[in-house]
């Protein structure tokens, strides 16, 4: 079919479906301006660079104004929503128009029918909705929060280098409108999002403050070393490089194993910045996913999900925790996270340079997850072991929570918890930081507990409200021993 | 006797944002102007000036009025503690105890501050025709576009706060302009602030109504005002496009 | 007039007076009924409305601090029943000219009662399309030899007759102005003309359709 034919086409399916024809042509110039379901779609035709005729499909959420919330949720929403991004629209000229808040999709052109039409716009008019109250909360959050509703200067102003995402991607297979298009995002994933946003201006950190800060945490010495090598070796690459001499190419990806709670996540961010000042990355943000983040209930939106969150990682450091999941064969789960695990691959070898990636887990199962696919193995030949903290290393974390929350201990209650944490049994699956977290809000409550109990409340001191007690630490549940089996692989650890 | 200044009284209710303001002036001839539906001045004459002098003063939608600085007819001397009043309201209006509160202020301000000045004069009558005429394109509108939300507003929880604003804006500025006949700067505003997503308008509409609404500003446009939108009207109901050649 | 107890924040500008926030206590009469089928950004907008187009008004009739005093008195009326009052009147502007009334005529009442008989203000309406003047003693004594009308449950049933006919019967809004300036404000015809800007005949004619509807849907 011609061009023409196919353009004439779509324009008439669309206005078929829509509410009314408000104007324009589908013309890249002149997009076709519709309502559909009462919302506002704008849509047009154009020709990519290499040919093909695509139609991409713009659903209006609301005008915003530009802040760090604003940014902060479409930032997140993106890896969330299964076909469509939403992004942030902003005028040409700064002033001459309230920045808004856009859902887009794309389309081939030749592969467009009524039923797919349909779906689509079902699809983006649905989410529009729940974006845009959703959006509301954000926004009414934090006003709230600020106080002042009329003051404009709290809000900052989004640098001029964000650019909008203009991936396009072809429609795969059948999409389907999620039963939930709008899933929650697990706050737990994003706990520690660092919501810098790609190419965002930063003040630029140099190599030597990154390092001293990945050396002062607690523990993890032999993680450090192996980052300090790792650092060193990539920055005589990029010399040699420089100097036209041959370079035998280091993977900027790796393989992080141990138990939780080790600073996995916190050396993987750590590792972003460093690959952005040593120049290996252009921005060094973090994104944390993990296989809920990547796979999705429908064939073929498992491959868009995975995309979406791939870009959102690019310019920095995707981490994937429990990798393994994706590919293991309980619960016949294999085929979804295959498909992710392919379509990681394909982004990586697409965006060579401009992407590392982490991947995490328990050390025996990462090992079969490698293996398992010639295409990880190629890619993923570093492994850095994570291992437990000694009960000294916890007992000084233990500490550090102490001190930031204006603690101190008798030396009655320090010598109770060094025995308690001596005797926390170590196995695979020990919660390392995130057991000595949980301790420390157990002692915290218990503290208070007692307090309270011990009488009038009115006549607590300052110093008894800071000092904790040896009877606020819970007893030793087991003799220090190790019990328990480590998992490993001889050499391999 | 030669005054120099004398006592101001300030109130200011959050709920409806409504100022008011008291001189003590005396009531010698007493004239009550309307600078718009949303400012009400009260003059007297005073022994020691020419012009009348400013008695009493009422503004509805006080802060809004006041974001891009006080109006004109504003003595300068109680701006400030006006400003004081807005900012130190309470955010919580709608509880029991927020809807009631009310901010009060005393001070002094110059005789000479009060003097009518031609900003504080009244705006044009407008007659009754040209009143209903743009009421009913209000209504008229509003009931368009509350058709074309309505058949895909399933559910509560879908329905966008701002146009629901929007809709039950258009009916009370229809009937305000009905029963006042002169322009109101708080309601234009107030749609102003709500004419956004979740309406069934195009960008272009938008813009185009937004314009529409700013000229209702002037009661001299009102004529013009109503035709624009009933076009619009017509326009949401499907029986028209909006010419974008026409000028925004 | 009645002074409810008060509780004050203050706030201090260094070249002012203080500034004082007064928030009044709660008094049992003075809480805001749940009217949960409105979401709560749609009762503070309602009442919002209601205050603003009652100070619209009664600000061309009344001294600014007496028309806070009567604002005071409405949204008291308005707390207690808001639920019911959003349903019968979805249009906020409507129930304040409604209600308008109501208080106005208290209002006077109260101050020609405190003043003596034969106290009256002198003020000159110049704007604005009434026209009276205000030692136009036959406006206020119209509406108080009125008082059968006026009689809450009255105008009450007339209020809902009005709102069933408009919705149901769709009395056009010029019928109701006339009868809300007869039969519920107390002016004359020829005062309602003159307020209209139409013919005393005109007013005549409307105000008796509209009663009749009224009155068909009352029996």
């Amino acid at each position: 079919m011609s061009t023409k034919k196919i353009i004439d086409r779509i324009r008439e399916l669309l206005i078929e479906r829509a509410d009314r024809w408000a104007g324009g042509t589908l013309d890249e110039r002149t997009p076709l301006e519709l309502i559909v379901r009462g919302e506002s779609v704008s849509a047009r035709v154009y020709r990519r660079y290499n040919g093909t005729l695509i139609l991409a499909i713009d659903v209006f959420v609301d005008y915003v104004e530009e802040g760090p919330e604003v940014f902060r949720w479409v930032a997140t929403r993106s890896g969330v929503m299964p076909f469509a991004s939403i992004h942030v629209d902003r005028p040409r000229l700064t002033g001459s128009a309230p920045a808004s808040v856009k859902i887009s999709h794309s389309l081939l052109a030749a592969a467009v029918d009524g039923d797919l039409l349909s779906e689509v716009l079902d699809g983006m008019t649905y989410m529009c909705r729940r974006a845009r109250s959703r959006l509301q909360e954000v926004l009414d959050e934090a006003d709230s929060r600020r106080g002042q509703v009329d003051d404009g200067q709290a809000r900052r102003s989004i640098p001029d280098e964000i650019e909008k995402n203009e991936a396009v991607t072809p429609a795969e297979g059948i999409i389907r409108p999620d039963d939930d298009p709008e899933e929650e995002i697990d706050e737990g994933v994003f706990e520690h999002f660092d919501a810098e946003i790609p190419k965002a201006v930063k003040a630029e950190r140099p190599v030597d403050e990154i390092l001293a800060e990945l050396d002062e945490l607690i523990g993890l010495q032999p993680v450090k070393d192996e980052i300090h090598r790792l650092v060193a070796a990539q920055r005589v690459a990029d010399m040699r490089r420089r100097k036209q001499l041959p370079v035998d190419e280091i993977s900027p990806h790796l393989v992080f194993v141990g138990n939780p709670g080790t600073g996995k996540t916190t050396v993987a961010r750590l590792l972003g910045q460093l690959y952005r000042a040593i120049g290996l990355l252009p921005s060094g943000h973090l994104v944390e996913a993990e296989r809920s983040s990547l796979v999705a209930a429908y064939m073929g939106q498992t491959a868009i999900k995975t995309r979406r969150v791939c870009e959102s990682a690019l310019g920095g450091v995707l981490f994937i925790d429990e990798a393994y999941s994706l590919t293991s064969t309980i619960d016949g789960r294999d085929s979804y996270g295959v498909e992710a695990v392919n379509t990681l691959l394909t982004f990586m070898e697409n965006h060579r340079g401009q992407m590392a990636v982490v991947v995490a887990g328990y050390p025996m199962e990462m090992f079969e997850f490698v293996e398992s696919n010639p295409g990880l193995r190629a890619r993923f030949d570093v492994t850095i072991d994570f291992p437990d903290f000694e009960a000294a290393e916890l007992e000084a974390i233990f500490l550090g929570f102490a001190e930031r929350g204006d603690y101190v201990l008798t030396s009655e209650a320090a010598d109770k918890l060094r025995s308690f944490i001596g005797g926390w049994p170590r196995h695979r699956g020990f919660g390392n930081g995130r057991e000595v977290r949980k301790l420390f809000g157990d002692v915290t409550r218990r503290h208070s507990e007692l307090l309270v109990a011990s009488g009038s409340v009115r006549s607590i001191t300052a110093e008894q409200l800071r000092t904790i007690t040896a009877d606020a630490i819970p007893a030793p549940t087991h003799q220090g021993r190790d019990i328990g089996v480590r998992y490993g692989l001889g050499g391999y650890l | 006797m030669n005054v120099a200044s004398v006592e101001a009284r300030l109130r200011y209710r959050p709920t409806g944002d409504v100022l008011m303001a008291e001189f003590a002036v005396g009531i010698v001839d007493t004239e009550i102007d309307r600078v718009d539906a949303d400012t009400t001045i009260t003059w007297v004459r005073h022994p020691d000036l020419d012009v009348p002098v400013m008695a009493s003063l009422a503004v509805i939608g006080a802060r809004r009025r006041f974001v891009s600085g006080a109006p004109g007819f504003v003595p300068l001397a109680i701006v400030a503690a006006v400003e004081t009043m807005f900012r130190s309201a309470p955010s919580d209006i709608g509880t029991a105890v927020g809807v009631e509160a009310r901010a009060e202020a005393r001070l002094a301000v110059p005789l000479s501050q009060l003097a009518r000045s031609p900003e504080s004069s009244s705006s044009p009558e407008v007659d009754v025709a040209s009143a209903r005429s743009l009421a009913a394109a209000l209504r008229e509108l509003k009931s368009a576009m509350q058709l074309a939300v309505e058949s895909y507003d399933t559910t509560p929880v879908e329905r966008s706060t701002a146009a629901r604003q929007f809709l039950g804006g258009l009916d009370s500025m229809a009937s305000i302009v009905a029963s006042h006949r002169t322009s109101t700067p708080s309601a234009v505003s107030h749609l102003a602030a709500n004419l956004r997503g979740g309406l069934p308008l195009s960008d272009h509409e938008r813009k185009r109504l937004k314009s529409t609404l700013d000229r209702t500003l002037d009661p001299e446009h009102w004529k013009e005002a109503a035709l624009e939108l009933n076009q619009l009207a017509a326009v949401v109901r499907g029986e028209r496009r909006l010419d974008h050649t026409e000028g925004t | 007039m009645r002074r409810r107890p008060k509780e004050t924040i203050a706030n201090t500008q260094p070249n002012h007076r203080p500034t004082e926030f007064i928030v009044h206590k709660e008094d049992p009469a003075m809480t805001i009924a749940p009217a949960s089928s409105y979401p709560a950004w749609e009762v503070e907008r309602y009442i919002g409305e209601v205050m603003a187009e009652a100070t619209r008004v009664l600000v061309r009739k009344h001294a600014a601090f007496d028309v806070d005093d009567i604002l005071g008195e409405i949204l008291a009326k308005l707390a207690t029943r808001i639920a019911d009052t959003m349903d019968r009147y979805p249009n906020p502007v409507v129930y304040a000219h409604a209600v308008c009334g109501n208080q106005a005529i208290d209002f006077v009442r109260a101050q020609n009662a405190q003043r003596g008989a034969g106290a009256r203000n002198r003020r000159k309406v110049v704007s604005g399309d009434a026209q009276l003047e205000d030692s136009d003693s036959t406006v206020f004594d119209g509406l108080v030899a009125r008082e059968d009308l006026l009689e809450d449950r009255v105008l009450d049933r007339l209020e809902t007759a009005y709102r069933e006919a408009e919705i149901a019967l769709g009395i056009p809004s010029d019928e109701w102005e006339a009868l809300r300036l007869t039969d519920m404000l107390g002016y004359s015809d020829a005062e309602a003309a003159e307020i209209l800007g139409i013919a005393r005949e005109t007013v005549n004619r409307r105000k008796n359709r509209a009663r009749k509807r009224c009155q068909e849907l009352l029996s």
